[in-house]
């Protein structure tokens, strides 16, 4: 899942953007408003974690425009404003979410997992593909009750797939959604991750879940290609 | 407690009781005066008829009078009419035969004058008497030829009494007491009623708007209340109290506002701190350094907000100590710009225009403080396309400084909430270490020092420009200020721009230190 923070206070922006990439999301960073709807208008974002008063542009501002211009990532708005007034005018322009400061940094983690799986049309938290099944919210994978230990960029690959089951993902979107920009991506490597996955993913001589689409990407399905 | 109400019917009884019983006993007094007066008239008019009766006949007096003559007449009451004729050696003439030979007496009159007094009748009740004493008329013996009643009567005059009881007419006297008594309790109790009524119907307007100030609650400061059809003794309460209203709601909004900014700008530090501390909890042992010497830097700048607040409430409260010395404003400033331009090469062009020889006699960390966040601010919030422009020059009243750089949207309300502690006008929130104390702060110290300060939107040039005009010497009118050489011995020493809080304990009086948000 990408994520982009957008937030001047450097010191709060470094910190939720490590924190969300240790809990595996790939995470952006804007410190102002202008950079941030640049961000948002050319990425495609899970879900944007956007401060209110912002040097440029004013949060809620970027956020009407952001939506003007079809920006469909889920928002969570994170402010030190806590009165019904500024929640009411904050969601009324189009936010998903609201997180007051100061918060605990596990609850910004739910409200974005909650956003992310909100985004793809999940409810639960687990996600169950034949007898594979992928915890959202431990970040854990098993298959036929086995536990499968991911590094976190395969988990992310995994979980994405998961999230558009049965529906062919492109290497582009992969890449999209799982690296940020601090990543080095070579141009092999979401192919190099999706055969290292299928290999963690084959235990006890399951049928193979990953299926290649020719021309089209890779699709998570308990059915063939 | 007080109560109108029962003042006012205390005070109005206090006043009518009096004058009801004192009209109820005069009336009384005068009806038995005028009662009394015809009683004693009538008598009178007897006295001269049994007078009348009285004859002298040769040696001999006659008293031609019957008592029954006057049975029956107003005077008579029965058993209580007396009379009693006697002559000048106070021989008995003629008596009522209920006296039995007693004498009637009563105090003497002067002879040949009908007396009348009250007196106590023989039968115990009380009474008026009249007394005459009088030569009786001569008669002769060819006019009365019958005997007479005393022959052989010493010469000389004939004294008659008369007693009639008065208790006929003291028996009304007594029911137009007891009438008077019952009409003025009646005519009290009626006034009584009447004035409740009445302070009661008078009192309406005021227990209203007694009301409608008790419904007034924090919640609702913006009502108001009714000053039309209030009358005419209320309109002025009703009248300060919407003005009081009106003071009220204001300082509640800022008092609302300033925590609401307050709450807000300390929240973004906090989030820092907690936000890093969570992060770093599960960072590798390397990283938590790092972490530790943000946290302590956050805590530093929250420390500066919270000593920016208490120096603007001490300024507030005049427990601000300030240090008066002789300020060369113009070089100051000039020296002041040329450190903000070495410090900041990329921000908008400042110009600095400030003669030599501004003496100003002032608090020289209060105006470092005043100048440093005027033209910080400026800095901060002029586009790099605008210019900014520092300028000092005399007036007859003493120093202007006027700092004036290009804003965008600004409008003539920004122009009195800018002053506000947290103001930051919507859209032009700049990154970096302003909380938005610094013009408060200018305003609260330009008040300790005695400066004026005062904001002009120049829409024509679109530029903000805030004037301070700081008297000569601080206390004394401008134009008493004795004209003084410039001094360049005199010029003081310029500061860093360490932020530091000026301590009205602790400031030291000749070299105080700069304040800055």
């Amino acid at each position: 899942m990408r994520v982009l923070v957008v937030e001047d206070s450097a010191r709060l922006r470094e910190a939720v953007q490590t924190g969300l990439q240790r809990q595996g999301f790939a995470v952006d960073a804007a410190a102002d408003g202008r950079q941030g709807l640049l961000c948002a208008r050319t990425t495609e974002y899970d879900v944007i974690v956007l401060d209110i008063m912002l040097p440029e542009m004013d949060g809620l501002d970027l956020l009407t425009e952001a939506r003007a211009k079809g920006v469909d990532a889920m928002v969570l708005l994170l402010t030190a404003r806590d009165a019904v007034e500024d929640r009411v005018k904050g969601l009324q322009a189009g936010a998903d979410d609201y997180l007051v400061k100061p918060f605990s940094f596990d609850e910004l983690v739910a409200r974005v997992q909650a956003l992310a799986r909100r985004k793809h049309g999940a409810r639960s938290t687990t996600i169950r593909v034949d007898d594979l099944e992928v915890d959202a919210t431990a970040k854990k994978v098993k298959r036929g009750g086995i536990d499968i230990d991911l590094k976190p960029r395969e988990y992310a690959i995994l979980e994405y797939l998961a999230h558009r089951i049965n529906r062919p993902v492109s290497r582009s979107e992969l890449e999209e959604h799982v690296y940020d920009e601090e990543s080095q991506v070579r141009s092999n490597a979401i192919d190099s991750a999706i055969c290292n996955l299928r290999a963690r993913l084959n235990v006890a001589s399951c049928r193979p879940l990953i299926h290649t689409r020719r021309g089209l990407g890779y699709v998570l399905s308990e059915q063939g290609p | 407690m007080k109560s109108i109400r029962r003042e006012l019917t205390l005070r109005v009884v206090t006043r009518v009781l009096p004058l009801i019983v004192l009209g109820c006993v005069l009336s009384y007094f005068l009806v038995r005066a005028v009662v009394y007066r015809e009683f004693d008239t009538a008598l009178r008019h007897e006295m001269q008829v049994l007078a009348s009766a009285a004859e002298r006949i040769g040696d001999g007096v006659d008293f031609d009078f019957a008592v029954e003559r006057v049975q029956g007449t107003a005077i008579d009451s029965g058993l209580d009419y007396f009379f009693d004729a006697r002559l000048s050696d106070g021989s008995l003439l003629k008596q009522s035969p209920l006296l039995k030979g007693a004498r009637l007496d009563m105090p003497k009159g002067r002879p040949g004058q009908i007396t009348v007094a009250p007196i106590m009748l023989p039968n115990g009740r009380q009474g008026r008497g009249c007394e005459y004493t009088f030569e009786p008329r001569v008669v002769t013996l060819t006019e009365h030829p019958g005997p007479v009643d005393r022959p052989n009567a010493p010469t000389g005059p004939v004294s008659i009494v008369i007693g009639a009881s008065t208790s006929d007419l003291d028996r009304p006297l007594a029911a137009l007491a007891l009438t008077e008594v019952l009409v003025g309790a009646g005519l009290l109790g009626a006034t009584l009623l009447a004035l409740l009524s009445s302070v009661r119907a008078g009192l309406v307007p005021l227990s209203s708007l007694a009301h409608e100030v008790t419904d007034i609650q924090p919640a609702n400061l913006a009502a108001r209340v009714s000053e039309h059809g209030q009358p005419q003794e209320l309109v002025p309460i009703a009248s300060r109290l919407n003005a009081l209203l009106a003071r009220l709601e204001a300082a509640f909004a800022r008092e609302k506002q300033f925590a609401s900014n307050a709450a807000h700008e300390l929240r973004t530090p906090v989030a820092e701190v907690r936000t890093m501390a969570e992060v770093a909890a599960d960072a590798p042992a390397h990283d938590m350094r790092t972490t530790l010497l943000e946290i302590a830097s956050v805590a530093a700048e929250m420390q500066g907000t919270i000593d920016t607040l208490l120096t603007i409430a001490r300024a507030n409260s005049g427990q601000l100590a300030i240090a008066i010395s002789e300020v060369d404003l113009g070089t100051y400033l000039r020296e002041l710009c040329a450190r903000r331009i070495a410090a900041r090469p990329g921000a908008a062009p400042l110009t600095c225009e400030a003669p030599d020889d501004l003496l100003v006699e002032t608090d020289l960390a209060a105006i470092a403080s005043i100048l440093g966040n005027l033209i910080d601010n400026a800095l901060a919030y002029t586009p790099s396309q605008g210019r900014i422009l520092a300028r000092a020059i005399a007036t007859p009243t003493g120093v202007e400084v006027c700092v004036r750089n290009h804003v965008a949207d600004f409008t003539h309300d920004d122009l009195e909430a800018m002053f506000e502690p947290f103001w930051r006008k919507r859209g032009t929130f700049i990154a970096g270490s302003h909380s938005g104390l610094g013009l408060a702060l200018v305003r609260a110290l330009c008040e300790v020092i005695g400066a004026q300060i005062r904001a002009e939107l120049l829409p024509a040039t679109s530029e903000l420009a805030v004037f301070i005009t700081l008297p000569r010497r601080p206390g004394l009118p401008a134009e008493d200020a004795p004209a003084r050489e410039p001094s360049s011995a005199s010029l003081p020493p310029t500061r860093p721009s360490a932020p530091a809080a000026l301590d009205s304990a602790s400031a030291p009086p000749s070299r105080p230190t700069p304040l800055r948000t």
